[in-house]
This record gives C-alpha cells, sequence and structure tokens, in this order.
C-alpha cells in the first residue's frame, strides 16, 4: 500500500473467504477523501445597458421556437371535434379547416402540435403528410388575401 | 401575428413518413427548432425531405444543422419572394432547424465576417491582458450561440442570438514547474445604437485545470477574464466604429447568419458554424 504522509492512499479490498462473489471493493476513509472533483470552471456576466435591453426585447419577439407546444388540456375546439367520433381522414381535415379559417402563427402552431398526435396512428399519419402538401399552400393563400383586405 | 411563408418537413424521402409543418411568421426574423423539441416530436436525425412555399414578402432561407441547437455543418436554403413552392432532400442526420425571413435580395443589407472584423482584435487583447503569465493555444474558435438552453448561461437571453468567442490558453505558474491548461470564453451581442453598430459583452466563462495550486491559478486567472470583458468591448466597438461612414447612422437591425456568406442568401450555402458568423447590418 503507498503512503501520502500518514494517511493511506489507495483501495482496500477485503478477500471473502469461502465460494461466491467478492464484495464490492470499498476505500478507506483516507481514499474517499483524495477523490477528485471536476472542476467545472465559472461563468460571470453583466445586464446589458438599456440601449442594447430595448433592442434586445424588440429581437426576441423576432424569434420564435417552433414547435414546442405544450397543450395542458384538450383545447375545446378538438373536443368538439373527436366528440363527433369522426374518421382520422375527416378529423385531419376538420383541422385544416379550421387552421384555414385563422391562418394565424398561434393557430398553425396549434394544428401543428395536434396534427403531430393525430399522426401516431400511420394511417393518418399518410392522411395528414397529404392535406399538409395541399392545405399549406391555401393557408398562405388565404392569409395573402386577408393581409391584401387589411 | 399572420404566417409568412409555410411548410412541412417529413420523416420519409418524398414527402413521405411523419410530417409536421414549418413556417415563419410575419415580420419574424427567426423561426427556429432546437435538439430537444426535434427529439419529442420523433424528427431528431429523422428528417428526409420537406418543403416551402416562399413568401410573398421576403427571402425566407431554411437552415438543416447537423449539430445540436444550431451549430456544426450547415445546409442553407434560400426562397426569393415570389418563388413558389420547391422542395428539399436531406440525409437523416438533422438535428436542428432554422429559418430566416431577410429582405429580398438582400435589399439594405450589409454582411460583415465575424472573423475577418474581429480575430486581430482579440490576439491582441488576449495577448494584452495575459502577458507573461500564459500564452494562446492557436487560434480562437469564432462560432455563435444561438437561443441557448444552457441552465449556466444565466447571463444570456435564450431567444436571442451572441457571438461566441472560445480560447484555449496555458499559463505559466512559475515557481511551480508545471504549466496549467485553461481556456476562457465571451459571448458578444450585437446592437445598434445610435443607427451604428455597437457591441456589448454579457456573458464570460473560464476554466483551469484540476491540480493541487488551481485554486491560485485560478484566483490570479479570472481577474483577467473579468477585465477582459470590457478590453475587448472598448476594442471591438472600437473596430465598429470604423463602419460608421459606411452605416451613417441607418442600421435599424443586426442579425446573424451562420458560416461565411459573402453575399445575401441566394443559392445554396453549405458550411460550419465553426468557420465563421456572417453579421448581417440591415438598414
Amino acid at each position: 500500500m503507498q503512503t501520502l504522509g500518514d494517511e493511506e492512499f489507495g483501495f482496500a479490498i477485503q478477500a471473502a473467504g469461502g465460494r461466491g462473489r467478492n464484495p464490492a471493493p470499498r476505500p478507506t476513509v483516507a481514499a474517499s477523501a483524495m477523490v477528485f472533483q471536476a472542476d467545472l470552471g465559472g461563468t460571470g456576466g453583466t445586464k446589458l445597458p438599456d440601449e442594447a435591453g430595448r433592442f434586445a426585447k424588440k429581437q426576441a419577439k423576432r424569434a420564435r421556437a417552433l414547435g414546442t407546444l405544450t397543450l395542458r388540456a384538450m383545447p375545446a375546439w378538438l373536443d368538439g371535434l373527436t366528440e363527433r367520433h369522426m374518421t382520422p381522414a375527416k378529423l385531419v381535415a376538420a383541422i385544416f379547416r379550421r387552421t384555414l379559417e385563422h391562418p394565424t402563427e398561434a393557430s398553425v402552431l396549434e394544428a401543428g402540435a395536434v396534427l403531430n398526435e393525430v399522426a401516431r396512428d400511420p394511417k393518418a399519419a399518410a392522411i395528414v403528410s397529404a392535406n399538409l402538401i395541399r392545405d399549406t399552400r391555401r393557408i398562405r393563400t388565404r392569409h395573402h388575401a386577408q393581409d391584401e383586405e387589411a | 401575428m399572420s404566417v409568412e411563408a409555410l411548410g412541412g418537413i417529413f420523416s420519409g424521402p418524398n414527402r413521405t413518413g411523419s410530417a409536421t409543418l414549418i413556417g415563419i411568421g410575419v415580420g419574424d426574423r427567426y423561426n427556429h427548432m432546437s435538439s430537444l423539441t426535434l427529439q419529442s416530436m420523433g424528427f431528431y436525425n429523422n428528417i428526409q425531405s420537406g418543403f416551402l412555399d416562399a413568401s410573398a414578402r421576403e427571402d425566407v432561407s431554411v437552415v438543416l444543422f447537423f449539430g445540436d441547437n444550431y451549430n456544426g455543418g450547415f445546409v442553407q436554403i434560400t426562397w426569393p419572394e415570389n418563388s413558389g413552392e420547391s422542395d428539399f432532400w436531406c440525409t437523416p442526420t438533422v438535428k436542428s432547424i432554422m429559418l430566416i425571413g431577410s429582405a429580398p435580395g438582400g435589399s439594405g443589407q450589409t454582411m460583415l465576417s465575424f472573423k475577418d472584423i474581429f480575430q486581430s482584435e482579440w490576439d491582441a487583447v488576449i495577448d494584452a491582458q495575459l502577458g507573461s503569465d500564459g500564452w494562446r493555444r492557436g487560434e480562437p474558435l469564432l462560432g455563435w450561440d444561438m437561443f441557448t438552453d444552457d441552465p449556466n448561461s444565466k447571463w444570456l437571453n435564450s431567444s436571442l442570438g451572441y457571438l461566441k468567442v472560445h480560447q484555449d490558453l496555458t499559463l505559466e505558474t512559475s515557481p511551480w514547474p508545471w504549466d496549467y491548461d485553461a481556456w476562457l470564453e465571451y459571448w458578444i451581442y450585437l446592437y445598434p445604437s445610435g443607427g451604428n453598430v455597437r457591441a456589448f459583452v454579457p456573458q464570460w466563462r473560464w476554466w483551469v485545470d484540476s491540480g493541487v495550486i488551481h485554486d491560485s491559478v485560478e484566483a490570479k486567472f479570472k481577474p483577467k477574464v473579468d477585465a477582459g470583458a470590457s478590453a475587448l468591448q472598448d476594442d471591438l466597438n472600437s473596430k465598429l466604429q470604423g463602419y460608421d461612414a459606411l452605416t451613417q447612422g441607418r442600421v435599424n437591425d443586426v442579425f446573424l447568419l451562420p458560416g461565411r456568406q459573402g453575399s445575401p442568401p441566394g443559392s445554396d450555402v453549405h458550411g460550419n458554424t465553426g468557420d465563421d458568423v456572417t453579421i448581417v447590418i440591415a438598414m
């Protein structure tokens, strides 16, 4: 056993008599005190000055994380649709129809989250794909028409 | 807020397999899907095709990153305004996605290379700060940190993008005969000030190798890292003042593109976020 000053430096392994598995090695008190902790470094920082802070606030509003919507409860409109026990095709069509009526970023995000759930059924996934291609153009067209009216 | 451009991504080739919507809102600069989001939706390393229906008012780029959280190798595909709907295909190794809206044809935008304007300044600042106490190991890694979700980055806003510098160092520990490795990192935020571009350093981080004299080495190193933040900021702002004659107080936005892009997004761009970052000044 190596020594470091008066303290033991190393692992003590007890030899168990008889047959069977050896017990797990147990470090001595001295050895466990020698475990190095990984140093993660440090972090410093400071608040943005007012002018940069005002710009940051504006800029942050123009960056949006997609697809992170978590529904805490089933939206009333979806509850209404599922109560009617529609076929997957009709359900998907109804969700797209609703999004077409109100093509806002929030409604598209919500539709995306719901369609992702609907697509858990492989048959429904194919239907979502088919509708996605056809209806994104319709959503865009409708949105542009709304913009022109505005 | 309405939708400016809308499309989809698919787990299979040619618009097959699982699908979800992607898009960018009117007036938005970035819409993005992090690695965690793609994992939760089943699209992490599982996108093989997609499409986008172009905007009628701006150029929209889809950037596919082959690294986590908007880093690593990337391919940027751009849909110029009114270019209609078109598809893209990719290997199923995409780990994060970003959509970027920008002015049609890069109108009113000036593009600068982070590396070109920064690297020589950095070398001068760091060499002056270190003095005889250490030296740089190689050149810095000049990249970005976009929409960070690192809980240790408490000085950063997860809705913003920052330039990031990483530098490996060796610290001189005389009379102790063995030198210590260390690194430091600074984050830089660019913003318009009086219609010109200025920089601020909101966060810095350091690390010193473990060892018996770690604490004393770190105690000597940390104040230098702290002081380096304001020195770096001052030097960078002096450099940026050189562009005031170009911007003439007309800057209304500053944003970042991955890699080195000398011209406005047009044809496909391939690169790596570790190569460089493009600073776009919009006037």
